[in-house]
């Protein structure tokens, strides 16, 4: 406990000066702005900064660096709500709960959930690398390629609970997902694919690239190629107090926070795509054991805040495998071991011993950015509110002239854009077609994970597949998904066979309604899918 | 279409090797990726085909209705004129064209309101791109 406080006290002491205190405010603004600006991300941002860096001190430089990181995640959500177009990755899940409740009139309720959750979680989970941030970097040691492949396998049969299609279509999307990962060089031999010569696929597809077409881009053609040409009018609040979150909304969104925080924390310290696995992981979660599952997909708030919760919990529990471990849990990390690197600080095992004055002053002030965060993001809710009162008509070309800037300003490239262009044609047919997009973005975020792992694992195992089972986390993983998609073959087994003892026939629907089950229990595939009006 | 894509990219994969050495060859992964996108694809069509396909999509009223393709064609002879151009007349010139395309001849507002938007998008786009963000928005080729 005496270390713990000296610890503190290091760590505030350092992270509170004034200097820090303007790097961290820097930081958390232009991680704000990054986030909410579509195709810039914090990976790219935090490269452009790296030379800056250099004549700062290492601790200003890594508070500033970090402070952009997770207020990009503050700032990815603020356009998913607003105009279905994620930010981030990890916002790919707001976007199906967040733009429904924008389209209730229930935007600046969304976008607080989304800040107090994420403070919330934020909080809950820097404390959380104070105290256990170093012991529990070792549990992540114990995750190898079998144990990554399966945890991806994990997230992807979660995918399948997440789409709003039948499974059938959830699955066709995940299989193009996966195999539209593959386009580029392969990670193991460096041989091209799928790229026909053509230069600016050698690098594959950026995901802002693909989220921007399906979501985006295809959002705007599906709304002009309407009859009216416009979206169904918002109910717009008037008051400051209809703003923000109702006290019900509250009611629905504690839980999903605390469920969300714990999860994003756990999942944040394995190196890969934890932040992304635990937002829609926190989705599934608060789905299946919401009472009105129905409601998910419609504007529920826990779709909302728990997600929000999880990515942001992950955020922060991403920088324990770099400053503990020396693993770089995404790219950004990367990025930020990196400039590290080049200030001469070795991030690791030796990092608390070497500079723990380094160490602790970024823990603390990522306490101090979080606040930071929820006091900038709050009072601009009205703001970004009021930008929904802008006619369609008008705002719709603005979102695709930043879309494209967005897309070009990745590599400097057209042929990017084009590329976008392409996705949101393709997004729009989708849709008309009852396809879900979002399971195609989020199966192609996990699969260079799930390939790399897989092919990595079966050569440990010199190309037998049985070390994915001699292992028992990924054993035990592997088990998981298996229970996770039998599940509901297994239960709609259950209601056919009561059904039939009960000797009633009729609908599947008006079965399930007598039996008191859900109406969200995924069909078979083929079933229909109808949602009933919440 | 997606079958099709499945079927060409397995084929294509399968070109790529699918073993070599005791491990997986570069074309395995994505050889199993198109033939499920193909198996797929196939049974999502039987089932569209035999009525047993039909989900809501949450979110989609924007769908309600035939497509305006008139709209949707002007809207996309916009982008794609954008995505083409945008390496050669650069950001500015493009930028204005594509919009007053889309203000003007898919959504038809007056030339008035069409001009206004056009000169604010490129006044804050240039505000926040080039001189808050320090990105060089795509210059023109010819001049």
């Amino acid at each position: 406990m005496t270390d713990i406080l000296a610890n503190a006290a290091l760590g505030f002491g350092i992270a509170l000066s004034w200097n820090n205190l303007l790097f961290c405010l820097i930081g958390v603004t232009l991680g704000t702005a990054i986030g909410v600006l579509p195709g810039l991300g914090p990976a790219a941002t935090i490269a452009l900064l790296l030379p800056i860096t250099y004549r700062m001190d290492a601790i200003a430089s890594l508070i500033l660096l970090a402070g952009i990181y997770y207020g990009a995640m503050y700032g990815g959500s603020i356009t998913s709500i607003l105009v279905k177009v994620p930010g981030e990755g990890a916002s790919v899940v707001t976007c199906l709960d967040g733009y429904a409740m924008a389209r209730k009139g229930r935007a600046g309720a969304a976008l607080g959930l989304s800040a107090f959750g994420s403070f919330i979680a934020g909080v809950i989970g820097t404390i959380g690398v104070f105290l256990l941030g170093p012991p529990l970097a070792a549990v992540a040691l114990a995750f190898g390629p079998a144990e990554y492949a399966a945890l991806v396998i994990v997230g992807l049969v979660l995918v399948t609970h997440v789409a709003q299609s039948t499974m059938t279509a959830s699955l066709l999307m995940i299989a193009a997902g996966l195999l539209l990962a593959t386009l580029g060089v392969d990670p193991i031999y460096g041989t091209e694919r799928f790229t026909f010569g053509q230069l600016d696929l050698f690098d594959g597809i950026p995901v802002a690239i693909l989220a921007m077409g399906l979501f985006g881009v295809a959002e705007l053609l599906s709304v002009a190629s309407s009859r009216s040409g416009v979206p169904k009018p918002l109910a717009q609040p008037s008051r400051v107090r209809e703003l923000l979150p109702s006290r019900e909304e509250w009611r629905q969104s504690a839980p999903a926070i605390a469920r969300g925080t714990g999860l994003g924390f756990f999942l944040g310290l394995l190196p890969g795509g934890g932040a992304l696995i635990a937002s829609f992981a926190s989705y599934v979660i608060e789905k299946r054991l919401s009472r009105h599952p129905e409601q998910f997909g419609q504007g529920a708030p826990a779709g909302v805040a728990g997600p929000e919760s999880a990515n942001n919990a992950a955020a922060q529990a991403a920088f324990v495998p770099l400053l503990s471990l020396g693993i770089p849990a995404n790219v950004v990390m990367g990025v930020m071991m990196g400039g590290l690197l080049i200030q001469g600080i070795q991030p690791g095992p030796r990092l608390l011993e070497t500079r723990p004055d380094l160490y602790w002053a970024v823990i603390c002030s990522m306490l101090i950015g979080n606040a930071m965060l929820v006091i900038l993001n709050v009072p601009l809710i009205s703001i970004f509110v009021q930008l929904l009162r802008i006619p369609f008509a008008v705002l719709s070309p603005l979102i695709i002239m930043f879309c494209v800037i967005g897309a070009f300003s990745l590599r400097n490239s057209a042929f990017d854009v084009a590329l976008m262009i392409a996705f949101g044609v393709a997004g729009w047919a989708m849709r008309r077609a009852k396809y879900d997009p979002a399971p195609l973005v989020l199966a192609f975020v996990l699969g260079d994970i799930l390939e790399r792992s897989v092919r990595q694992a079966l050569l440990v195992g010199q190309g037998s597949p049985a070390i994915f089972l001699q292992r028992p986390i990924s054993a035990g993983l592997l088990a998981l998904a298996a229970a996770l998609l039998a599940w509901p073959a297994v239960r709609w087994l259950q209601h056919r066979s009561r059904r039939l003892a009960d000797g009633k026939g009729g609908a599947r629907g008006e079965a399930e309604r007598a039996l008191g089950v859900p109406p969200s229990a995924p069909p078979l595939p083929g079933a229909s899918l109808k949602h009933p009006a919440p | 279409m997606l079958a099709l894509i499945g079927a060409g990219a397995a084929f294509e994969a399968w070109a790529y090797g699918l073993w070599r050495a005791r491990s997986p060859g570069e074309g395995l992964y994505p050889f199993m990726a198109a033939l499920a996108v193909l198996v797929l694809a196939t049974t999502s069509l039987v089932q569209t085909v035999n009525g047993r396909a039909d989900a809501t999509l949450a979110g989609d009223e924007g769908d309600a209705g035939p497509p305006q393709w008139r709209k949707i064609g002007l809207y996309l002879a916009g982008l794609v004129a954008l995505a083409a151009l945008l390496p050669v007349l650069g950001y500015w010139i493009v930028t204005a064209a594509a919009l007053i395309l889309i203000l003007r001849g898919a959504k038809r507002l007056s030339w008035r309101l069409t001009i206004t938007v056009t000169a604010a998008t490129a006044l804050v786009t240039y505000l926040v791109f080039e001189r808050l963000l320090g990105l060089a928005l795509p210059r023109s080729t010819l001049f």
